[in-house]
């Protein structure tokens, strides 16, 4: 499933003022763009190779499917994520949305409240989250790592504080079902993920939304001159990331039949990280769905090899910064050589 | 032969004044512009030259003054509207989106919607932009290596700013407003660009002003000049008629009201 589009196939229309050079053919691979996805798909293809032959249990159907049911969480919060670092914003506050959510709607259910009810309003809360770092960052014009961090801090501790730090258990049958209903061999939560990356590339490469957010990230005084909505657009994505967050918040209560204010730790770094390794850049402009797929399906696939291999949590974690850090510099470069040529 | 009534100026600007705070940028400078027309609009840096032009493109409201485009006075503060009287402008960091390819930047803004559909959600029919922005570059007789459908990053100085006068080009109905042009551009590029001003100006009969540094350049393309002075009108010259040296008399204040006595 996790197959790379070809990049930039559109630029191959018909439709060019004078034949293509064979010097712009050439170009293309050399296009940091390019070049990225490649190596992502690379960089995988090796990983999967690598665990194959470490454990008899990796390359199979039910265990490739069960890596992208565990990758879903991180997948539904990663695709809003995207668009917002393209259009120049961020979002470390997901990890802190995730802990509020998932222990407002422990407590909403163990008060009485009905599922439907406690949904919509764990909904609200992510949206309200959004909301927030929208408001800090566009209006304010807080830089958007400070802004969320704020927050991140504001709502990991309201989580630690009205849970008591406790994790509560949580039984409910709806949450079991939609997060636990298997169609023949494939989790529902795989159907999920699918659904969320059709739509994040429909509307990246088809839709005037996804070409704005382009447009805004890559120079935002440019998209100001051409009377772009930029403000509306920033409010809409980052209200996006905070509902995926409390989607997120709501999936993870399911899948762990529990709600613990530490649960959204490890998303802390790892959605920024999915989308960075992935092609992102932290200035905007640059990035794609495909490639954060990939990097979703990179980091899915470490986390499952390693628990394979019966190495400790502690190891995918220091993975976890060492790619991190290793797309952070990749960016770095492919920015200087854009701003070379 | 019947006597033609004195045509209606595309462009008539009336005693604009601009004041930021104590500051007073513009103080009371009026022009016309009439069709096919090439205005240089020259100055000393701060003599005001891109307020005014920022005034007329609608990105600035004046203290005081209008702007009459084909007789009708124009609103301020809003350059959507100015737009959309058929005004366009070529801004100096050239207002393009480096990472988007050149037919995007062509319809930035003014996407063509499959079906005409309007919002956000609305999908990009991106062949009639490609097949569009193509023509129009055509059109002006631009060479561009490559297709429309190349990031606007990949191309060198001279090229964008030709894309960016060919948007503007394309869009524009009544004017075309160009800030610094050739500012960032080589020789051969300044030419290029000096042909295309021309060539919008004298084929498709839509005024042009030029706001520039660069006296010579400004003498090949204009029909008249008019020279600001800290804010006001030092001169309105005919281009056939005045040389670089006169040009910078009337900028520097060594000719005209303001000159000392000679000496």
């Amino acid at each position: 499933m996790f197959k790379a589009a070809k990049p930039r196939s559109d630029t191959r229309s018909a439709v060019d003022v004078e034949r293509v050079s064979g010097a712009s053919a050439s170009r293309k691979w050399l296009d940091p763009s390019f070049l990225q996805s490649q190596g992502l798909l690379l960089i995988l293809a090796g990983l999967v190779l690598f665990f194959s032959f470490k454990s008899p249990f990796f390359f199979a159907a039910s265990n490739l499917l069960a890596v992208a049911a565990s990758s879903t969480v991180l997948a539904i919060m990663a695709a809003p994520q995207t668009f917002l670092i393209v259009s120049g914003g961020f979002d470390v506050s997901v990890g802190a949305t995730i802990a509020i959510s998932t222990v407002s709607l422990g407590l909403l259910l163990a008060a009485g409240v009905p599922m439907a009810a406690a949904i919509v309003v764990v909904l609200f809360i992510g949206l309200g989250v959004g909301a927030a770092n929208a408001t800090l960052v566009v209006v304010l014009r807080v830089n958007p790592l400070i802004a969320t961090l704020g927050t991140m801090s504001i709502f990991t501790g309201l989580a630690h504080f009205l849970s008591s730090g406790q994790t509560e258990v949580v039984r409910n049958d709806f949450l079991r079902w939609i997060t636990k209903t298997q169609v023949g061999p494939v989790s529902v939560l795989v159907f999920m993920f699918i659904g969320v990356y059709v739509v994040s590339i429909v509307l990246e490469r088809t839709t005037v939304l996804g070409r704005w957010v382009y447009a805004i990230g890559g120079n935002a005084e440019a998209a100001r001159l051409a009377g772009l909505p930029i403000r509306r657009v920033q409010y809409a994505l980052y209200i996006a990331s905070g509902l995926s967050a409390s989607v997120g918040g709501v999936l993870l209560t399911g899948i762990l039949q529990s709600a613990s204010p530490r649960v959204g730790d490890t998303f802390l770094l790892s959605v920024v990280t999915a989308v960075i390794l992935g092609g992102a850049s932290l200035t905007g402009g640059r990035g794609s769905i495909i490639g954060t797929l990939l990097a979703v399906a990179i980091l899915g696939v470490l986390q499952n090899g390693f628990s394979l291999l019966l190495l400790p949590s502690s190891v995918q974690t220091i993975a976890l910064g060492i790619a991190l850090i290793v797309a952070v510099v990749f960016d770095g470069v492919v920015r200087r050589i854009e701003r070379r040529a | 032969m019947t006597v033609a009534p004195a045509p209606v100026p595309v462009l008539e600007v009336q005693n604009l004044i601009k004041r930021f705070g104590a500051i007073e940028a513009l103080k009371g400078v009026s022009f016309t512009l009439g069709r096919g027309e090439i205005l240089g609009l020259v100055g000393d840096n701060g003599a005001g030259k891109s307020t005014l032009l920022k005034i007329v493109s609608g990105a600035l409201e004046p203290t005081a003054g209008s702007v009459m485009l084909n007789g009708e006075h124009l609103e301020f503060g809003n350059p959507a509207q100015h737009r959309q009287a058929g005004i366009e402008t070529v801004y100096q960091d050239l207002g393009l989106v480096g990472n988007l390819d050149i037919a995007g930047n062509f319809f930035l803004g003014r996407e063509v919607r499959v079906r005409d559909h309007r919002g956000p959600f609305a999908f990009l029919n991106n062949r009639a932009m490609r097949l569009q922005a193509r023509d129009a570059i055509a059109r002006l007789h631009i060479t561009i290596p490559g297709s429309v459908a190349q990031k606007v990053n990949s191309l060198s100085g001279g090229q964008r700013q030709a894309v960016a006068i060919a948007r503007a080009a394309f869009w524009k109905r009544e004017l075309l407003l160009l800030d610094e042009p050739t500012a960032a551009l080589g020789v051969q590029a300044t030419a290029e660009v000096g042909h295309l001003i021309m060539q919008i100006a004298k084929e498709e009969g839509v005024p042009i002003i030029v706001v520039s540094h660069d006296i010579a350049e400004v003498l090949k393309v204009a029909d008249r000049v008019v020279v600001l002075r800290q804010g006001e009108t030092a001169a309105q010259l005919v281009g056939a008629e005045t040389s670089a040296s006169e040009v910078v008399g009337y900028i520097t204040g060594t000719i005209g009201p303001q000159a000392g006595p000679a000496g």
